[in-house]
């Protein structure tokens, strides 16, 4: 499955309807900055900046193509809705004056294929407007993105973190990848973000069934080590671990958290209560009121925020209007940003 | 017939009355728990009082008189019962540090040392923490109050003589003499 998800999106990538020439791959190359390795921090050790400049010079030099060609994707639009019209119209024609009776099912299959292109198109530059989007937000803010599908990173992340990463059984990727770091009171916070998607398949006798999930991860170090393992969750997604009630000062902490962690109570409470101080305690509530509800793992190393679903995703970006990219949608995701780099750091900060 | 739903009636009472004890003397530890958070970071301070002094007084001999009155206020505050009066003190130590701190600008060897750094930085955290620890704490006496003023359990609250919790803070008036200005 994994190989099949990667052949489609190999697939979509050669397929894709901005084919930038060799003048607009020298222009991405320009814009986008030689990238340091010191500064940025995965929970890995391991970040692919090769990748990561080969995929946004890819896609930076569909945004020059564009540039050159505003009327490109005008033309396309165009003509898909043309088919599609086309498509409609001769299907009603024919089926209410042609003395021909043809098969329902094959009028069905004609009409999909009328609207085939104009989908294409439409996803197609919604998702490069996203990375555009995402890539010029790095950039602005010295951080990296990386705009594909990274399947690698997803294994080495599920062996790291089971507890969150350990879901599903196929296409488990990681996408929307961030790195980057804040500095705050001369001390530097090492962020790193992304979207884990995975997809749970079941089969029931000969019907089968597959739901996909999304789950933003936002990931901080910290400068200084904690002794223990432990999860702050609304709701038990962490099977691992055994819920056993621990309670703090806040009451509204408590009602908001539930402790999941291995380990007897008697041994793991003190502790666990001894990082969670006043001021940590507060700035969790605040990011919970602020991204409505979260899951937080704290390892020896870091402390992963679980939002569900995509909380950096907007477009108000629309390539067929003009190859401009909307500074709202610029300012939103940065904004997001900032808040989970701003309050994650502030719990980092009193964690140390 | 009638005494069963006579019976059920008076155990769903019976059993209503049992929560909402249970409710208001939960409530009470949280209050008593986060006092007990207060106390904690309030006594970190103290602690971390005497080396600042004795860091600060090698370099800003000038600033005796603040020292002084910091010294004065950590000592009361350590002696004082009364949530109000503390609140005051306290209060007044929080304004009386950061002026030290603002002063500190004025003594380039001071601000360079580490150890003044170090303090500064630990009290800086201290002081939030205790911020932090108000609020949760004021935080728990509005659940509390809460819950002993509104019916139906403010009439448990009467039967078990349950009283209203103070709230960690200086009174209007105490708080216009605390601000300090530079």
């Amino acid at each position: 499955m994994e190989n099949g998800k990667k052949i489609l999106s190999n697939f979509l990538d050669k397929t894709s309807l901005v084919k930038p020439k060799q003048e607009d791959v020298e222009m991405a190359k320009q814009s986008f900055s030689n990238i340091s390795q010191n500064n940025y921090w995965d929970p890995t050790n391991f970040i692919d900046f090769e990748r990561i400049n080969k995929n946004c010079i890819k896609i930076l030099s569909k945004l020059f193509f564009l540039k050159r060609n505003p009327d490109k994707p005008k033309k396309q639009i165009s003509i898909a809705s043309l088919i599609l019209i086309v498509g409609t119209v001769g299907v009603f024609l024919l089926n209410f004056n042609s003395s021909i009776k043809i098969d329902p099912d094959a009028w069905l299959m004609y009409l999909l294929f009328a609207i085939f292109p104009l989908t294409f198109i439409l996803i197609d530059y919604q998702s490069l407007s996203k990375d555009i989007i995402k890539i010029q937000v790095a950039q602005s803010n010295n951080f990296l993105y990386d705009p594909y599908s990274d399947y690698k990173k997803w294994f080495d992340l599920s062996k790291l973190y089971p507890e969150i990463f350990q879901k599903g059984n196929s296409s488990q990727h990681v996408e929307d990848q961030f790195w980057g770091s804040l500095t705050k009171n001369s001390i530097d916070h090492y962020f790193y973000s992304g979207i884990f998607t995975y997809t749970i398949r079941t089969q029931n006798g000969k019907n089968s069934s597959s739901t996909t999930y999304n789950t933003h991860f936002f990931s901080i170090k910290l400068n200084k080590k904690i002794n223990t393992r432990f999860c702050l969750c609304r709701e038990s997604i962490f099977s691992r671990f055994s819920k056993k009630e621990i309670n703090t000062e806040s009451i509204e902490f408590n009602k908001r958290f539930s402790f999941l962690y291995d380990g007897k109570k008697s041994e793991k409470s003190l502790e666990i209560v001894k990082q969670l101080s006043p001021a940590v305690q507060e700035k969790i509530i605040e990011l919970d009121k602020k991204t409505k509800g979260m899951n937080i793992l704290f390892t020896q190393d870091c402390v992963i925020f679980l939002f569900t679903g995509f909380l950096l995703k907007r477009s108000k970006t629309n390539l067929f209007k003009s190859v401009e990219i909307n500074e709202e949608d610029k300012n939103f995701i940065s904004n997001k940003l900032d808040t989970l780099i701003d309050i994650s750091s502030d719990i980092s900060h009193y964690l140390d | 017939m009638e005494i069963k739903i006579l019976l059920i009636i008076i155990g769903v009472v019976f059993l209503g009355i049992i929560s909402m004890f249970n409710s208001l003397i939960r409530l009470k530890n949280h209050v008593k728990n986060s006092w007990s958070g207060i106390d904690v970071q309030l006594k970190r301070r103290n602690d971390l009082i005497p080396n600042l002094v004795n860091v600060v007084k090698g370099y800003a001999t000038h600033e005796k008189e603040t020292l002084e009155n910091i010294v004065k206020l950590r000592n009361l505050s350590m002696n004082q019962t009364n949530l109000k009066d503390i609140a005051k003190t306290q209060d007044q130590l929080s304004s009386s540090l950061k002026s030290l701190f603002a002063v500190s600008e004025n003594y380039p060897n001071l601000k360079a040392n580490q150890n003044f750094m170090e303090l500064q930085s630990e009290l800086s955290k201290t002081e939030n923490q205790i911020a932090a620890s108000r609020r949760i704490y004021n935080e728990n006496v509005t659940y509390f109050n809460n819950k002993i003023e509104t019916f139906p359990s403010n009439i448990i609250a009467k039967m078990f003589s349950f009283k209203q919790a103070d709230f960690f803070e200086a009174t209007k008036e105490e708080k216009k003499e605390v601000n300090i200005s530079f």
